[in-house]
């Protein structure tokens, strides 16, 4: 119908087509292209940040989780606990600090000659270090109206004589304690009661806690008897809040977690593309002969793959336990390769991937062959998230079985992928689908070893997410199995 | 010149190579591009977008072809793709039977200059003036185009006869015009 003279006539005025582009194109691709650099070197730069950053939270949380729950304790009233004193506050004298002591109810408190006092209860405080702080407090600063540290070493001179900081309720160096008859000073019954939830020198320090969790600002202001309200009140509180503490069962832990195993690429759906698929650039796993027919293309083979990251878990019942983590995953694959063909360095995707594998970076395109192995290595930057049950309720050896899935962004990959056009291996982080949705399952054995909380188990990992981005290629999934472990640190 | 080195070059991040590249390219590619588009503006735009993806993906450039063909390759893709996202150009994309015109066996010379002929192309409307471009002057065979534009053959195929139709018309009137004229009238 038509005579291909036109078109060859066309085809010839048009292949002397030629402008000359405004110089804001150039400016522009030269921009564009250097933010990408920029980009890619700051994400690089950020990742790391990120990583080391919520490693070194984690480690702050189980640092802290560890504690026993008394400290805990005495970290919150110490929170609480009002202004520092000073010698200048010890110097204050008279009949103002005399009523301090006297609003305790207590007058069996004797003034102390004041001089001696002044320097020695100042000592007394400043040496004795938290505890001997908190004596001095409770000895008389918890009930100053300023919430000042009042000039109790001046009226009291258990703390002013006892510069170990000894437990002014203790009574046996404390002539103080002789003063304080504990059928008049309510809060000495206060911090019997206190005292029964510990024993030695926690008990010491549980005694502290009435005064310690006493306002100073909501009684600032208020006058004495508010204060004294306030110091009644807070007692009462101090044994509730001790009692919630304690009762606080199932607080977020954190923990390491590691594993190794193999990976290997699954491929579906190739039956209802196959041709397409084989025809296509494929991917290293294609199996069929190149254009030259005297190279092949290698199969995949699976290879190691290992694991680490940080791992919190938050039980959520008896038997029910949420855990999430952030792991960093290496995947590998083999394959076998022809002499390279082209001697080029390139930029390397991952800064990862080129202090590791240096060799695999000596050329960018190999022919297909049998010449050499070649490792593909992924790196993938993991959030976990898993429900694990635990199965019996055996303190021995609990069995516990998980499930969940993880969102992965790869991090970095010096994977060869195969051209059956050209029939090289040519390297193309492009083509990897960078963020992976994954499902995976274990059954873990609790192994207690020291207060130190195990669990290990056999684990499968399967991506959902296709690993490249052309389904021409063939769907193929990363398909992870190996040997799963936890480790938790135990409470003391 | 030695493409080989530069390319090279130009993956070290060269800015120099990367220039060089650029400027050895770029006045044919916005030829490429002048085609497929309405205006110089659009042409350069999608210059722009096509040489940014030179540069993104050159890594994957085996030298097993000619550089030439392959950023060509990679101007034209970017200008259908400019073309299907831009809103000026989607209308006309749709392949609608109303706008269908008729096939005539005519043969005529190309006597047109270069920038005659490309100007008479480029106010084909945009979906002949793509398939024309593909098929006459890419050589992308009917199925290709298809796969290329999402349409079916066929359409590909009848597309481009009636814009055949309509360009050899329209050089028809440009040479009659021109010779009474001389002077050029937009058909």
């Amino acid at each position: 119908m038509y005579d291909p003279k036109f078109e060859k006539g066309v085809r010839q005025k048009m292949e002397g087509l030629e402008f000359i582009p405004s110089e804001t194109v150039w400016a522009n691709v030269q921009k564009a292209v250097a933010n990408r650099h920029r980009r890619r070197t700051g994400f690089y730069f950020w990742r790391f940040v990120l990583s080391g950053v919520l490693l070194a939270g984690a480690v702050a949380v189980l640092y802290y989780e560890a504690k026993p729950v008394a400290d805990g304790a005495t970290v919150k009233k110490a929170g609480v606990s009002p202004a520092p004193a000073t010698p200048g506050a010890a110097s204050v004298q008279g009949s103002a600090a005399h009523a301090t002591s006297l609003s305790r109810g207590t007058a069996t408190v004797s003034p102390a000659p004041a001089g001696t006092a002044e320097s020695s209860a100042a000592a007394g405080h400043l040496t004795a270090g938290a505890r001997g702080e908190g004596n001095a407090r409770r000895a008389g600063g918890a009930f100053d109206p300023t919430g000042a540290f009042r000039p109790v070493g001046a009226h009291n001179p258990a703390v002013a004589h006892n510069p170990a900081g000894a437990h002014h309720a203790t009574g046996a160096h404390n002539s103080a304690g002789a003063h304080n008859g504990t059928g008049e000073n309510e809060f000495a019954g206060a911090d019997e009661q206190l005292t029964t939830t510990a024993s030695g020198e926690a008990a010491s320090d549980e005694a502290v806690i009435a005064p310690y969790l006493y306002m100073p600002g909501l009684a600032r202001g208020q006058g004495n008897a508010a204060a004294i309200k306030a110091a009644k009140l807070s007692s009462k509180s101090a044994l509730i809040s001790l009692s919630t503490i304690q009762k606080t069962k199932r607080p977020w832990e954190a923990g390491f977690v590691a594993g190794g195993g193999l990976s290997r690429l699954n491929r579906v759906n190739l039956s209802s593309n196959r041709n397409q698929a084989l025809s296509a650039s494929l991917y290293n796993i294609a199996n069929g002969p190149t254009s030259s027919g005297k190279n092949y293309v290698s199969d995949v083979r699976p290879d190691v793959s290992f694991m680490a990251g940080i791992y919190l878990q938050k039980g959520l019942s008896s038997r029910w336990t949420l855990n999430l983590g952030m792991n960093l995953h290496y995947y590998s694959t083999r394959i076998t390769i022809g002499q390279p063909v082209s001697t080029y360095v390139p930029v390397s995707a991952s800064l990862i991937a080129s202090s590791l594998a240096p060799s695999a970076q000596s050329a960018t395109a190999y022919i297909a062959g049998d010449k050499q192995n070649f490792t593909n290595h992924y790196y993938f930057l993991e959030l976990p998230v898993n429900i694990q049950y635990q199965l019996n309720k055996s303190r021995l050896l609990p069995l516990f079985v998980e499930g969940g899935f993880s969102l992965a962004r790869l991090m970095g990959s010096d994977a060869l992928f195969y051209n059956s056009h050209s029939g090289v291996y040519y390297k193309d982080p492009a083509v990897l689908q960078k963020t992976q949705l994954n499902v995976s399952s274990a059954v873990m054995i609790g192994l207690p070893f020291h207060g130190i909380r195990i669990q290990a188990g056999p684990q499968v990992q399967y991506g959902l997410t296709p690993l490249i981005n052309n389904h021409s290629q063939g769907d193929q999934h990363f398909l992870y199995t190996g040997i799963k472990v936890v480790i938790v640190p135990g409470r003391k | 010149m030695d493409y080989h080195q530069l390319v090279k070059d130009c993956l070290r991040g060269d800015p120099a190579a990367q220039k060089l590249l650029y400027e050895h390219f770029a006045g044919p590619m916005l030829g490429v591009c002048y085609r497929y588009t309405k205006s110089m503006v659009d042409a350069e735009d999608v210059l722009q977008e096509g040489f940014i993806m030179v540069f993104k993906n050159l890594h994957q450039f085996t030298f097993t072809g000619e550089l030439g063909g392959w950023i060509r390759r990679i101007m034209i893709n970017t200008a259908i793709n400019y073309l299907k996202k831009n809103s000026r150009y989607q209308t006309d994309l749709l392949f609608t039977e109303g706008s269908l015109h008729p096939v005539s066996d005519d043969d005529p010379e190309v006597t047109l200059s270069t920038k005659e002929l490309a100007e008479l192309i480029r106010q084909l409307p945009p979906g002949y003036q793509a398939i024309f471009n593909l098929h006459a002057i890419e050589g992308y065979s009917h199925v290709e185009i298809g796969k290329i534009l999402g349409i079916k053959e066929g359409t590909s195929r009848s597309q481009y006869a009636r814009a055949r139709s309509l360009l050899i018309s329209w050089i028809y009137k440009y040479s009659a015009v021109n010779k009474n004229e001389s002077t050029y009238v937009r058909p």
